[in-house]
């Protein structure tokens, strides 16, 4: 639902969020975090361990508020953006309930926020064909893989139609093999329904190989020290791991991250 | 079925094997048939007591399936006002531990003081006796829910009550269950401490009488009869586990 003219999916201004406890010393998790994502962009956060990429994803969610700055999603605060529906999260947990079928897990977002019409049972055979998961819907979780498991997980992120989707490590507790797979797989299925993309990951080659943006974070405190644009043509395949481009793009990326990270 | 009968024909060979030893033991004179009658006897008057003993099995049934039922039911819905309210939790859980503690055969007196001699203080007994595992493990089960799931669906802006229907309750199952299948096994306790203490019917009673008359065949079949009835409420427990939770019947079935 793009009604206004903003070509801002996602704007984020001088975000500061401070872990505070009484028998702690303060933490600084986000100190002055700018970031803006375009409609229909994939941007993707790489950054060392502890540098608040999760705390940003809690913050972007409206689980956690800031002490300071800006945050809108579909030119919304993330609690009416979320009351509204307008973005969804994958996790690196698969974060399935156990106790329901695939098709019951898809339709989880849509059962606690509205009512099921026929375009979500239309949608749902869409998604399901999209990740190749047809003769599984009433499976239960346990019974798939884990690649297929997150597959679910990221169907069920794209049931309720949001314009902006979070992705948390969604593929950092599988072998590389699947990653790669997976990696293919989501390219497409973002290719075809496009919604902004917030990936967060540790792997660098997977950032250049999804991402329209790459921005690297540092630690203590966490904010971004750098964009990097990713201009391969798309639809992007395996092979381009090999090219020249995108190796010089990955060197770069991890000097960058050498660079802000304090060891 | 199939699988069931299976995996429980070794217990049933032990026990009949067991039941066998027993007879041989008492009849070659190793065990005074004053102390066991054997079982071939037991089983004699037991059939020939049969309906004087369904009589008084039902009106025990009765109060321990009704104070199993009362027990549990209670606990689950405190444990549920506990997980929506915890300050009640911090009131209330403290006493119920506190309470526990009190032995049952202490209580019984004074229900039966404030309940008059029928059946309601056993069940009050046996609802006591079944509710406080539930209540431990349904808190518990309640409260330790994936924190990962809590961001899911408040992410997917669900309310409390869905929450708690569509992800505490279930998430709770497999804890609770084991809570039931004690509360199950243990509620018969209830009620024939209760009869113990003062009754004119029920198992309990029954026992009582026949070892004062020196009955000692009839107490026998009393004692197992009543053992019966409490395995077959906990079968009952089991079986609607095994139907209520079809995911993790397919988790065990890819275990073995």
């Amino acid at each position: 639902m793009p009604t206004e003219k903003n070509p801002f999916s996602i704007q984020v201004e001088d975000l500061d969020f401070t872990y505070s406890s009484p028998d702690r010393p303060k933490i600084d998790a986000l100190l002055g975090m700018n970031l803006s994502v375009r409609d229909e962009e994939f941007v993707s956060l790489v950054g060392p361990s502890g540098c608040g990429k999760t705390t940003f994803l809690k913050l972007l969610c409206g689980l956690i508020s800031p002490d300071k700055g800006k945050i809108r999603i579909k030119g919304l605060p993330p609690l009416e953006a979320r009351q509204n529906g307008r973005f969804s999260v994958v996790f690196q947990s698969t974060a399935l309930l156990e106790w329901r079928t695939v098709e019951e897990n898809i339709f989880l977002p849509i059962e606690l926020h509205s009512e099921l019409k026929t375009e979500h049972q239309v949608l749902f055979k869409d998604l399901m064909k999209m990740v190749g998961l047809e003769d599984f819907s009433n499976s239960y979780p346990h019974e798939l893989s884990g690649g297929m498991q997150q597959k679910v997980a990221i169907a069920r992120s794209l049931i309720n139609q949001p314009s902006a989707l979070f992705m948390d490590e969604p593929f950092g507790a599988l072998d590389l093999i699947t990653r790669g797979k997976l990696n293919l797989e989501l390219q497409r299925i973002w290719g075809k329904i496009k919604p902004s993309v917030v990936f967060i990951t540790h792997s660098i080659r997977e950032a250049c190989f999804l991402s329209d943006k790459i921005a690297v974070m540092s630690t203590s405190p966490g904010r971004i020290t750098k964009i990097f644009d990713v201009n391969f043509e798309r639809p992007r395949s395996l092979e381009i791991f090999q090219e020249s481009d995108f190796i010089s793009l990955e060197t770069n990326v991890s000097k960058e991250l050498g660079n802000s990270s304090i060891l | 079925m199939k699988r069931f009968i299976q995996e429980n024909s070794y217990s049933l060979l032990t026990i009949i094997f067991f039941v066998f030893f027993l007879e041989i033991l008492v009849r070659f004179g190793y065990i005074s048939a004053f102390i066991l009658p054997t079982p071939s006897k037991i089983f004699i008057v037991w059939w020939t007591e049969k309906n004087l003993i369904f009589k008084h099995l039902f009106v025990t049934s009765g109060e321990a399936i009704g104070g199993f039922f009362l027990g549990s039911i209670t606990a689950i819905i405190f444990a549920s006002v506990f997980s929506r309210y915890p300050v009640f939790e911090k009131a209330v859980l403290p006493l119920a531990i506190l309470f526990q503690t009190i032995p049952i055969v202490v209580i019984s007196p004074i229900l039966i003081v404030s309940f008059g001699n029928g059946m309601s203080p056993k069940i009050v007994v046996s609802a006591l006796i079944a509710f406080f595992p539930v209540l431990v493990n349904m808190t518990k089960g309640l409260k330790e829910v994936d924190p990962t799931l809590l961001d899911l669906f408040t992410i997917f802006n669900a309310d409390w009550v869905q929450i708690l229907f569509k992800l505490r309750f279930p998430s709770s199952l497999p804890l609770l269950f084991s809570a039931l299948r004690i509360a199950s096994a243990n509620c018969f306790i209830g009620a024939i401490i209760g009869e113990w203490i003062s009754a004119d019917s029920g198992i309990g009673y029954w026992i009582l009488i026949k070892m004062y008359q020196n009955k000692i065949e009839s107490m026998y079949a009393g004692v197992i009869s009543s053992s019966l009835a409490a395995m077959a409420l906990f079968s009952f427990v089991a079986l609607t586990e095994y139907f209520l939770m079809p995911w993790e019947r397919k988790i065990q079935s890819k275990g073995s």
